[in-house]
């Protein structure tokens, strides 16, 4: 990934934290932003494969 | 000195014995506990052994047998469940100190009960990684489970307690629980045979979840025979799961002509070493496999698989990650907080992305009824290892032992793991992958490559030359 877009990912996670996580230490929470830059570089190829509108998501709720 | 000198070391063995009346179930079970008491604080497969339970229960089969009552066809047979199952009388834990405290189920799992209305007899709970979420039941709270081959190496996970108890001899069969390849990571390594069955086949009932939309259902032994007998008594259609297809019993062993293999190349060679594509070629060529086929997208299938596994875990343990972070699992706690931050678009395209592959992958199977892979890109790291190379890449071991196993579990296809042997001596697995409900087709292919000697479980250790083969402390 760029650096501009390392640091959105950035950003994206300080402001998750703050609103899911706010009272993570710091060392905690730069050991999770470590992870969650790598969930995002396995959501890479997630993210580029070419759905179209009728591509449901896969069944997560049976009435 | 093998399992159990005076008893078969297989399941349907055992019946077959007890039934003929060549022993007591009592003088099994607690040869059975014997050997557990004697050899596993070694291995650290078992967190808890129901010896009261089990020894109820061998007596009350004997008093059935005695009276000339007709015998289940499990009679006898002992077991053991990954400690996410319920058991009825004590905690339900999840591999977490979180749940230490719990109170005690107040009733078996589906699954659990399954296996016990048809005469087997469960001796306790197994060792995994906290909350089902790592590949190498490292587990802080209960301590590593160690590789019955060789003590210094991993089990794998996260149903490692559940591959390790039937690679050690301790137990011909257990239950275990695959997400992203928690059963056929760990048989991989353990060297012992798995099923992991199409999404929704077998109940959850009863045990703790992790990823619902991912959790399998599975079991080991070490044979095809004994798995197959297992999946069979676990099959039902449990109107108290959900996600439990409401399928009528299909067997595992219907009668096969000749099977139509192909063999995974690209991605699943890519991430396999020298051991590893050389189990997947060794199988394919013995299943006649004449093609090397490429799994859609594997890549998108795996990274799909990470995210909608790290969202709904880290979504389901918010509230405890956020009030008893420390107590959690140092290995799995940050990553289950940063999937809890994923953004909802990555998510809802994860899971159209499942969708789309699932239909392309169903094309596939067209042309095919089995896909052969590795199971693991490695046999078993050491344990505490971090890294492992593969084909010159460096790669992370605890989140990385899965990545031929998620694209696969990722769709919800049925995958018998098959044991194999290596030239470095250790085991390793391939998957023989089948289309949606047709777990007999990869029931066949194991059979044929257990006929064929290709298959290989190795012999339960004798756990002093273990030990002094790994130079691992007692």
């Amino acid at each position: 990934m760029s650096s501009s877009s390392d640091a959105a990912l950035d950003a994206y996670a300080d402001a998750a934290l703050a609103l899911h996580f706010p009272a993570l230490s710091a060392e905690a929470a730069a050991r999770v932003k470590a992870q969650f830059a790598r969930i995002a570089q396995l959501a890479v190829p997630v993210l580029a494969y070419c759905v179209d509108a009728s591509d449901e998501p896969a069944p997560v709720y049976r009435p | 000195m093998t399992a159990h000198d005076r008893f078969p070391d297989d399941a349907l063995a055992i019946a077959r014995a007890y039934a003929d009346g060549a022993f007591s179930a009592r003088a099994l079970i607690e040869a059975t506990l014997a050997r557990i008491d004697a050899h596993d604080a070694q291995v650290n497969a078992f967190t808890a052994v129901t010896r009261e339970r089990a020894l109820i229960a061998a007596d009350a089969l004997d008093a059935q047998r005695a009276r000339g009552d007709s015998l289940p066809p499990l009679a006898g047979v002992p077991f053991a469940a990954k400690n996410l199952f319920d058991i009825e009388g004590i905690a339900t834990i999840a591999g977490s100190r979180v749940l230490a405290n719990a109170p005690p189920a107040t009733h078996d799992a589906t699954l659990v009960a399954r296996l016990v209305a048809q005469g087997a007899i469960l001796v306790g709970a197994l060792n995994m990684d906290e909350f089902a979420y790592g590949f190498t039941t490292e587990n802080l709270h209960a301590g590593p489970c160690r590789n019955p081959h060789d003590l210094t190496r991993s089990a794998g996970g996260s149903s490692g307690g559940s591959a390790a108890a039937v690679a050690a001899g301790f137990v011909p069969v257990t239950l275990g629980t695959d997400t992203n390849g928690s059963v056929r990571v760990p048989a991989s390594l353990c060297g012992v045979f798995g099923v992991k069955p199409t999404y929704g086949r077998l109940s959850r009932h009863g045990t703790y979840p992790f990823v619902a939309s991912l959790d399998h259902m599975g079991a080991f032994a070490r044979n095809v025979d004994d798995l197959a007998a297992i999946y069979d008594a676990l099959q039902c259609a449990d109107p108290l799961d959900p996600a439990c297809a409401q399928r009528a019993f299909e067997p595992a062993n219907p009668q096969h002509g000749a099977l139509r293999v192909a063999r995974l190349g690209g991605y699943f060679d890519d991430h396999a070493n020298d051991d590893a594509r050389a189990a997947s070629l060794a199988a394919a060529e013995a299943l006649g496999a004449s093609q090397t086929v490429h799994y859609p997208d594997a890549d998108a299938a795996r990274g799909a698989a990470f995210l909608i596994t790290a969202a709904e875990g880290g979504q389901l343990h918010m509230e405890n990650l956020r009030t008893r972070y420390d107590e959690r699992e140092p290995l799995s706690r940050d990553r289950l907080i940063a999937g809890a931050l994923l953004p909802a678009a990555w998510i809802v395209q994860a899971q159209r992305v499942r969708a789309a592959l699932r239909m392309r992958v169903l094309e596939l199977f067209e042309h095919y009824d089995v896909l052969v892979a590795p199971a693991t890109p490695m046999v078993a790291p050491r344990i505490g290892d971090e890294f492992m190379d593969i084909n010159g890449e460096r790669l992370a071991v605890r989140p990385n032992l899965g990545l031929l196993t998620q694209p696969v579990s990722c769709l919800g296809l049925p995958v018998v793991a098959v044991p194999m042997s290596t030239q470095s001596g250790l085991p390793i697995a391939v998957q023989l992958i089948a289309p949606p409900w047709r777990e007999d087709l990869a029931f066949e292919a194991a059979r044929r490559l257990e006929a064929a000697q290709v298959a290989h479980c190795p012999p339960p250790p004798s756990f002093d030359e273990a030990l002094l083969s790994s130079g691992a402390d007692a």
